[in-house]
Formats: C-alpha cells, structure tokens, sequence
C-alpha cells in the first residue's frame, strides 16, 4: 500500500486535510461547518498518513472520545445553571471576532469524531493485518 | 420545563462518570445512583405532566416548529419512568454476576440505552426520533454481542442488518414527510397533514409503519427476534424483551395518534394485531428453550398491544397502554428468572432444569405471579389488561377479533404451564447456589404486576388520561406551537 506517489502526495495532504479539518471547525458558527464534519475531514487526514507511513502508533482514543462528550455534554447543559434550556449558547463580539460558547461545545464535537473515527479503524486495521 | 430533558441527561452523564471513575465498587456506585436518579427524574415527571399538561424544553430557546422540542406527555413520561425503573432492577441482576473485565464498557452502555430509550419516549421531533433510536440502537448492538464469542456476534449481524434496513426506511420517511409538509415537528405534522399533498403523506405514512413494526416485531416482521433475544446475557435479553419492542409499539402509537389520528377500527391493524397474536402463540408452543419460549410470547403479546391501538377510540388506546406497561414488567420478571437460572445452572432447556421449584421455590413464586399474570389470571395485571382490551373490542363490534384473542391467551396460559412443570417441578437436580441480588431483580420487576393488579385504577387512571390526550392532538400541538 506503501508507495512512492502515496507517501509524497500524503506529506502534502495530511497537514492540509487536518488544516481544513480545524478551519470547517471554527466557521461553523455561520457556514457550513462544524465540529462534525471538520473531525471526520481531520480524522481522514490522519488515516492518510497511516495508509502512507506505516501502522498508527498504539495510541488509546478511547479516552478521547469520553473527553470530547464530556466537553460537549458540560457546555449543552450548562445554560441550566443561568436557568436557560439546554443547549443554549451566548455570543460576544471581541473587537471584530465573534465569539461564541457553542464553539467551545463543538470542539468537544470535533474531538469526539477525531476519536471514535480513529479508534474505530484501528481495531478494525488490528482485526485485519495477521 | 427542563424536567422533560433529565430522563435522558442524567443517564448521559452518568454513563460517562461511569466510563471514566477508576474502581469497580465506584463505578457500580455511580451507576446504581445514576439509575436511580433517572428513575426519581422520569417519576417526577409523571407527576409533573398529570398535573399541569405536556412538558416542552425548546432547546437552545428556539420556538418550534424551528427549533428541536422535547414533549412530554402522560404516554411517553409513563413509558420513561418505568422504563427507568425496570433498568434500574435489570442493574441489579448484573450486579448478581459481574464480569470485571468488561464492566467499565458495561455500564456507559447501559446508561446510554437508557438515555436513548427516554430521549425516543420524549422527544417532539420526529427527526429526533429517528436519533434517538439510532443512539438506543447502538448501544443495543454493543450489549448485545458484549463479551460474546467471534461466531456468536456473528449471529447477532441480523439483528444488525434487519435494524439497519428499518432505520433506513425510517429515514426515507421522514425524507418524504419533509418535502410534503416542510417540518418534522410532531406536533407541526399533526397540524398540517391534512392538507399537505396525500402521493407524499401516504407512502410516508406507510414506510413509517413498516419501519416501527419492524422494531415493534408484528407480524410478519419479527423474526429477527427468536434468534436476537438468544444470544445476549441472561439480564440483557430480560431488558431487551421488556423495552425493546415496546419503544417500537410507543412509536406506532405516536404515528396513529398524534401524528396521522385513527378514528374507529382500522381492519389492516386489527388484522396485523391478531395474526401476531396467533402466530407468536404458536411458534412459541412450538419451542423448547425458555427463553425462546418467553421471547415468542413478546410477539404474541405485541399483538394485544397493537389491537388496542387499531381500535381507534381513546378506551382502547388506555387499555393497550395499559397492556404495554404491565407487559413491560411481566416480560422482563420472567426472563429475569431465566437469566439467574441460566447463570446458576448453565442450561435453558426444560429437559436440564426439571425440578427447580423444589430447590428454589422463592425463584418458582417470581416465575408463576408474572406467568399467570401473562396469560390473564386475576388477580395480576394482565387480568385487567384484556378486560379493558375485550370491552374496548366490543364496544366497536370486533366481536371475531376478541375471541381470537380469548383463545391466544388459553394457548398462553398453556406453554406457561408446559415452562412450570417442565423446569420447576419434577426430581431436583444438584442444586446451585443463586445470588440474592437475582431475587431482588425478578421480584422488583414482578412487584409491578402485583402493584398494578391490586390497585389497577391507579394506573388505568393514568392511562385512561394519557390516552385521553392522545385523541387530542390539538392540544399537545397548542403546547408545543403556542397558539400559532
């Protein structure tokens, strides 16, 4: 699987792939977007790397699928605590960036994805290989 | 009215203390109080909903039909307290035979069963909905093949495969119900269906149906189950055929009621009802294994279910709610003893476990109260249950179909019996130690069908409301919509 076209055209995408993957991430707010698709997009870069420089690193990303519903669970439900319904976010304006706590839900999102995606491939890359 | 949204926060969040706490006996600990607390939360809720009206959280304080509702009514807040409560027990049987290695894994599953269970009984979204039986889905896939062999999660792939085609009818459905009314709200589509296109409504509608009979296990669409339900862990199978088609039956309700309402008899329901009654009775006669035995009976007793809801007037959705909530316990009470007979004795065949009442006659009490129960004997539950099925049935003139169901449940009361004489009375065999904490599980289970046999116009009160509600979608829609 390891060919010349692929570890060159792999040292080009993967650091762009995970550059987009974290760019979808921060203009969902207002684009097309999100912590969702940006974790899948940087997700695939990574596994691109895999595929073009050998097995992934033994690495538990279990953990970070709990962190990231952990993040995104603590800021869903922390509108209750103003006595607000869950899930609901303020936006502030810091000179001429938007800021808005809904991001910091979705990089528990994007965290989530990042994890599970990878965590699910690498059992099943084990499962697989002999 | 955030109360509406803990049933299905706090078993969230307690999945995950669970998934992360270091210790076993702390694990337990926090899981344990995290069941309980969502069993206080949903009853909470039950009280809360009979007294002042549907419960709706519009998250993130968007109005619908734009943003996502939760809606608790007196249905869907009954299904999750007891729902709740019947976790809370199967718990306990676990906690009767650990399995340490895999217990971590265990117990943010379970939670998140549970959460998606309760989030499918409250949400008012149909897109929702359709989430939340993926979340219950997956986590049912997870316990289910939990611990299990290569070629035993194997078998457990058409479970997966058949679930997997439902979804996606599911899905296609409320595709189609999108472009002909342009929202998913439930209480939006009650209102609006009626003028919207019928080539769209219609297919839709009926897709829809498919796909909740499937989960539901009507006929002629449960034969996934027999083979799903023998796989699992003894208390995995007890809550799966206590719940699982149950959120498939709750769904179907919410399509015929609130979404697109029946009026009167529908003959295609009440000819599905009875031909699943009929053929879950028999194919169970037909078996050997008690838990096949008990699993075919889900499908049979679905049918009751079901034939309450083709009935179409409000007495007959109160009797069949009442049907799916005193099925709820007995069901999982008696796979309960099956499961602690299994784990102590390592067999499920009658033929292995003649002779257990003799060495376990508490265990032989929590098997026969839910089994009489089943097929109908006063004082139980179930007695109540097809009286107000049979009266509702003759109210409207379905004078065939009320016999037929007279007759299921003789032939019930008949592979009931086969069960108690073949495993429990007999010669004993070398008896085997049973943890209490089994006991405990059954019996809480069981306690229900007692309960609600005794005092049953307690619950038939709460139904008789609940279903009351149901013929009155205008007023759940003004709950969710406002007045607009």
């Amino acid at each position: 699987m390891s060919t010349l076209v692929l570890r060159t055209v792999a040292r080009v995408v993967v650091p762009l792939g995970v550059l987009y993957g974290l760019r979808l991430l921060f203009v969902g707010h207002d684009a097309p977007g999100g912590g969702f698709v940006g974790g899948l997009v940087t997700a695939l870069a990574v596994l691109a790397r895999w595929l073009a420089f050998g097995p992934p690193p033994p690495r538990r990303w279990e953990r970070g699928v709990t962190l990231g519903v952990g993040v995104a669970a603590a800021t869903g439900l922390a509108a209750l605590l103003v006595g607000r319904p869950p899930l609901t976010h303020a936006v502030t304006h810091l000179g001429p960036v938007k800021v808005a706590t809904s991001l910091v839900f979705d990089v528990g999102v994007y965290v989530l994805v990042v994890s599970a995606t990878l965590a699910a491939v690498r059992t099943l890359w084990e499962a697989t290989s002999p | 009215m955030s109360l509406a949204f803990a049933p299905v926060a706090i078993p969230l969040v307690a999945g995950l203390l669970c998934a992360v706490v270091p210790g076993r006996r702390l694990r337990w600990g926090f899981s344990v109080a995290g069941m309980g607390a969502s069993v206080a939360a949903s009853a909470g809720l039950v009280a809360w909903v009979h007294r002042h009206g549907v419960a709706v959280v519009h998250f993130g304080g968007w109005p619908a039909p734009y943003g996502i509702v939760f809606a608790a009514d007196l249905l869907g807040a009954l299904m999750a307290a007891i729902g709740s409560w019947v976790a809370l027990c199967t718990l306990l049987a676990f906690l009767a035979d650990p399995h340490p290695r895999l217990d971590p894994f265990f117990h943010a599953g379970w939670h998140l069963m549970l959460a998606g269970m309760n989030g499918a009984f409250l949400t008012g979204d149909l897109f929702n909905l359709y989430v939340f039986f993926e979340v219950l889905l997956v986590a049912s896939y997870f316990l289910l093949t939990l611990g299990s062999t290569r070629r035993e999660a194997r078998e457990a792939f058409g479970y997966v495969a058949v679930n997997l085609v439902a979804s996606t009818l599911f899905l296609v459905a409320v595709a189609l119900l999108y472009a002909a009314v342009g929202s998913v709200n439930l209480a939006d589509l009650s209102r609006r269906l009626g003028e919207a296109p019928r080539e769209l409504v219609r297919p839709a509608v009926f897709l829809l149906a498919v796909a909740f009979g499937v989960k539901a296990a009507v006929f002629p669409l449960y034969l996934w189950l027999p083979q799903a339900y023998a796989l699992p862990r003894g208390p995995v199978a007890a809550y799966f055929g206590g719940m699982l088609t149950k959120v498939g039956v709750y769904a179907l309700y919410r399509l015929f009621t609130t979404v697109q309402p029946t009026r009167g008899p529908e003959p295609w329901l009440v000819a599905v009802a009875v031909l699943t009654m009929v053929f879950g009775v028999l194919g169970a006669l037909a078996q050997e294994d008690v838990r096949r035995i008990l699993s075919l009976h889900i499908v049979s007793q679905v049918g009751y279910m079901v034939f309450g809801l083709a009935l179409g007037t409000s007495e007959a959705w109160a009797g069949g709610l009442f049907y799916v909530l005193h099925h709820i316990g007995v069901k999982t009470a008696l796979l309960l003893v099956s499961a602690a007979v299994e784990s102590a004795y390592g067999s499920g065949t009658l033929r292995a476990l003649a002779g257990l009442g003799h060495a376990h006659p508490w265990l032989g009490v929590c098997f026969a109260v839910p089994a009489l129960s089943l097929a109908g004997i006063p004082p139980f539950s179930g007695f109540w249950a097809k009286v107000f099925l049979v009266r509702a049935g003759l109210e409207v003139g379905e004078a065939g179909p009320v016999a037929a169901s007279l007759l299921v449940s003789l032939l019930t009361l008949l592979s009931m019996a086969k069960i108690f004489t073949g495993a429990f009375w007999g010669t004993a065999p070398e008896r085997a130690e049973i943890p209490r904490l089994h006991y405990a599980a059954a019996a809480g289970v069981a306690l229900l069908t007692v309960t609600w046999g005794l005092g049953g116009s307690v619950l038939f009160d709460l139904t008789a409301a609940a279903a009351r509600s149901l013929a009155d979608p205008g007023s759940y829609a003004d709950a969710v919509l406002g007045g607009r």
